[in-house]
């Protein structure tokens, strides 16, 4: 097989399976919402807007996220200036921390959240002020501010990857021809480091508009992504969760091409790499104090309801209450999750649910990497724009289009006489299949960056070396492309993983049986259960965050400053 | 032994320009020859495409009459020399050497031992363990250098293989490559900008302008007789004076009405003299030029003028030299005076002679 036709292989057999596991079940929610018993319909979609319930909650989700966007944008810029501006003992230990908020789905945070802000609260007990709820009073608040607290670090590794693209000499021309501090940031660094800001703050408003489990937790249901979970019900017999969906959908691919449209063009702008090294200014003492002062505030804030959650699965049932600190400590939730089938059984499901989804990323990963960056075909951007679209469509659709997708093929008559075809196709008796592919399809974009990233910065010349000197196209990719993007392909590899184990919206779609409850699902179903449910979950909560927070600091020692291009659309 | 390559009426396009346009070029076993010209004049494609990695729109490639047009490149035998070397920098030096060996089956021992054998041969056995990105410039050009040959291919493909490196080192690798190459027997294509380095290990070249095959010949020959301006021009430097022949070429001898007066040259084409009337240019090596008060007294063409610049260069001194011109305007030429007792100084009056035989007269303008 010569070369062009080996990557036309991976090109195809990834546009192939995008196709059918990405588009197809997107389509399918679109189809349902528009085409009712064979005919073309407006009428949902009208619907839709129509009640004044799902306007509302349109408008809302669209609050939340807005509000979500600006709030995280605040520490992410704050943040991604002071430590590209300023050297200072610890600035490697405290971005590090300003990025282990990541290590927690928001939605678990509420567990830990509650303690500090419930009526019997920490914050009350220590103002000394009565049983006010203060989550229960603003609920919109409270899901603006675990999310913004849990999504800033997406925006922050953007925001810093942006000004490190930024040539200094552009600062330093405004500089000589008199522009102060803060003028020289707004009117010049700003303007320019733009584009990656918008990118990281598209992948931030798209998924804070349809997050599904913070809300979830904290009793809001008059937002979209709710709704569209409690719609699920009816996924069988109405076209109206269908419509619902669409509106979501594009909603969210409209945000997504008026971020490329805008700022797609003028990326060259920032294809003037820096010319001369930047060098942050070396601070000590008082000065060093106050540079790392944001990076402690924004930690402690954010780090709140990790704390929340890790004390909750130490403290013994009832004994947090109108008290700082628990009263009584307690290691038996752990004990008891480990003898508890639930929590055992998640973990081995998320292990394996991920693990697969990222092998099959890692295989389909690199191949589309290939064929994007070294065809020349004129497909390659058509592979290329799919292969990053997953980023647009949010977690809920899919899992609505995966479920819908599901139903159709579980009624099939030949499905339904096989054993093997129905454990595969129902979600009901088995969602390994449907999960795997949820997982992999919306975590393929960050592989797919890795490994394309890796291979820019890899010549083609070594390849045509290997090829010189009598090496099969598949040979030289084995033993020369590979190994030389293995740090790429790994971080890719560990932050899909991480992806996979912390992913909320389609794990608690798409799992219906509690034998099949991956890890975030369990903490959910957990955390309602009345009694010792919610010190169980935070237990599992606390070993998802153990180990996640492990990952990632691999991935970062990996791939250092690097790792914020993997957030870029 | 080396193979002969043929390349027939071969075209490459890249959208709808012709980077090797219609070239069709017979290279001998064993011989080493040049493919000379300026940047973008299509001589790296025309190399790429003998080692495969680009497939012309037409056009055939031989290697000992072998057809190997559509053969993939790892299969064509043709090791290649890039001009980044492409060591591969995840690989020690011995591994890189190694692999074309590995390609080809060769045992692990058998590989190591003959890597080794070919790092010696190159002067780099101590550096085996190491690293590419541990090298210097040279010492990397000599393991890509090592990995081609160990090999043992068919041809040799060089694409400018010492651009990277400073001129002591670029001498001393030349006559390196070209020991290399004989010591093999190795049939090698080689590209370069450099005319200099053509010209001091070529058996033959060809001097390639806008993807067509100018000249081909021997160094000698295409320094000595260019058949056009452009190579005159590019092979080294020289004067060019543009005009009309006066008569007729007689006896391979014509006058030439030139911008600095009345000259007489020689014709020494392949094809038809040009004829009366004909506009032609008149090329004077600086080196043939020679500053009036030496042996040699003036037979032949005769200049005068002042001299505007002198560039020192050590063993010979540069002028250029302004001379009045037939109309009035000025014209520049360039004269080499070698071991000069002392420097002319600017404003000096110089005439400057040069043999009839060394003043060529060819067709067109630049």
């Amino acid at each position: 097989m010569n070369r062009k036709m080996s990557i036309g292989v991976f090109g195809w057999l990834g546009m192939v399976w995008l196709l059918l596991m990405f588009v197809l079940p997107v389509a399918w929610v679109v189809r349902g919402g528009f085409f009712v018993e064979g005919r073309f319909t407006i009428r949902y979609l009208l619907y839709v807007f129509r009640n004044p319930i799902y306007y509302e909650g349109l408008r809302n989700s669209l609050g939340i996220a807005i509000g979500t966007t600006l709030t995280a944008m605040v520490p992410a810029l704050t943040l991604a200036w002071v430590a590209h501006r300023f050297e200072f003992r610890g600035k490697r230990v405290l971005t590090a921390l300003a990025l282990m908020p990541m290590v927690l789905p928001p939605f678990v945070g509420v567990i830990g959240f509650q303690q500090m802000l419930g009526a019997y609260g920490v914050l009350n007990t220590l103002m000394g002020w009565g049983a006010i709820d203060w989550l229960g009073q603003g609920r919109v608040w409270g899901v603006i501010l675990l999310q913004a607290l849990g999504l800033y670090p997406i925006l922050y590794l953007n925001a810093a990857a942006a000004l490190a693209n930024v040539d200094p000499a552009m600062e330093e021309a405004a500089a000589n021809l008199g522009a102060g501090g803060w003028r020289r940031f707004r009117n010049i660094t700003l303007p320019l480091m733009a584009p990656g800001l918008f990118a990281g703050g598209t992948i931030v408003f798209i998924w804070s508009f349809t997050e599904l489990g913070t809300p979830l937790m904290l009793n809001y249901t008059r937002c979209v992504s709710v709704q569209i979970y409690d719609a699920l019900m009816d996924i069988g017999s109405s076209p109206f969760p269908y419509a619902l969906v669409s509106v979501t959908l594009a909603a969210s691919l409209f945000l997504y091409a008026m971020g490329k449209w805008r700022f797609g063009r003028h990326a060259h702008a920032m294809q003037s790499k820096a010319g001369t090294g930047h060098a942050p200014r070396y601070v000590t003492g008082g000065a060093a104090a106050l540079a790392a002062l944001p990076f402690v505030l924004v930690s402690l804030i954010a780090l709140l309801p990790h704390l929340g959650v890790i004390l909750t699965s130490f403290s013994r049932a009832g004994s947090w209450y109108g008290t700082v600190l628990p009263a009584e400590w307690t290691s038996e939730h752990y004990q008891h999750a480990l003898g508890h089938s639930m929590t055992l059984g998640a973990i081995r499901n998320s292990l394996l649910f991920s693990s697969l989804a990222v092998l099959l990323n890692l295989v389909l990963g690199v191949g589309m990497a290939f064929a994007i960056v070294r065809s020349r075909s004129r497909w390659r951007h058509s592979l290329d724009v799919l292969a990053m679209l997953p980023l647009a469509v949010p977690g809920l659709i899919m899992a609505f289009g995966y479920l819908a997708l599901s139903a159709y093929l579980a009624n099939l008559g030949w499905v339904k006489e096989s054993t093997l075809w129905s454990s595969i196709f129902d979600i009901r008796i088995n969602p390994t299949f449907f999960l795997v592919t949820a997982y992999a399809v919306r975590r393929l974009p960050y592989m797919i960056r890795a490994a394309v990233a890796g291979l820019q910065q890899t010549a083609e010349v070594y390849e045509e070396a290997a090829a010189n000197l009598g090496a099969r196209p598949l040979t030289a990719a084995r033993r020369i492309v590979l190994p030389l993007i293995s740090a790429n392909l790994i971080a890719g590899a560990v932050l899909a993983f991480s992806f996979c184990m912390l992913e909320v919206s389609d794990s608690l779609m798409l799992a219906q049986r509690a034998d099949y409850y991956p890890i975030t699902k369990a903490i959910y179903e957990l955390s309602q259960m009345i009694g010792t449910g919610r010190f169980l979950a935070s237990a599992l909560g606390v070993w998802a965050m153990v180990f996640l927070a492990a990952t990632l600091v691999g991935a970062t020692l990996l791939l250092g400053k690097r790792l914020g291009a993997l957030f870029r659309v | 032994m080396g193979a002969s390559v043929r390349i027939e009426k071969l075209t490459k396009r890249f959208d709808r320009l012709a980077a090797v346009n219609d070239v069709t070029l017979d290279v001998a076993a064993g011989e080493i020859f040049f493919l000379l010209g300026p940047s973008g004049c299509g001589k790296t494609t025309l190399l790429r495409c003998l080692a495969g990695f680009y497939t012309p729109e037409s056009g055939r490639i031989f290697m000992s009459g072998e057809d190997i047009t559509h053969v993939p490149p790892e299969r064509r035998d043709a090791s290649m020399v890039f001009q980044s070397y492409a060591l591969w920098p995840h690989m020690t030096v011995c591994r890189n050497v190694e692999f074309g060996l590995a390609m080809r089956k060769v045992p692990a021992r058998e590989r190591t031992r003959l890597a080794l054998d070919a790092l010696r041969r190159v002067r780099m056995e101590d550096y085996a363990g190491r690293r590419p990105a541990q090298l210097s410039g040279g010492q990397q050009q000599r393991v890509a250098l090592a990995r081609a040959l160990v090999v043992e291919p068919r041809c040799l493909l060089l694409d400018e293989p010492l651009s990277n490196l400073d001129a002591k080192l670029r001498l001393e690798m030349r006559l390196e490559i070209r020991r290399l190459c004989r010591a093999a027997g190795l049939t090698a294509l080689y590209v370069t900008h450099d005319q200099k380095e053509a010209m001091s290990i070529a058996d033959r070249l060809a001097v390639m302008r806008d993807g067509v095959l100018e000249q081909v010949g021997t160094p000698q020959d295409v320094y000595r007789r260019p058949v056009n301006p452009f190579v005159a021009g590019f092979m080294g430097e020289t004067n060019l004076l543009p005009g009309r022949l006066t008569a007729a070429v007689n006896d391979g001898v014509a006058q030439v009405d030139t911008v600095a007066g009345q000259l007489t040259g020689v014709w020494s084409g392949s094809g038809a003299p040009p004829a009366t009337r004909a506009a032609v240019t008149l090329s004077i090596r600086p080196e043939c030029l020679r500053l009036a008060g030496e042996r040699d007294p003036a037979v032949g063409n005769r200049l005068s003028g002042r001299v505007e610049e002198t560039v020192f260069l050590g063993e010979t001194v540069q002028y250029r030299v302004r001379i009045h011109g037939v109309n009035g305007d000025p014209v520049h030429v360039r004269v080499l005076e070698s071991n000069p007792e002392r420097l002319r100084s600017v404003g000096d009056p110089v005439t400057l002679s040069a043999r009839h035989g060394e003043s060529l007269i060819l067709l067109g303008s630049d």
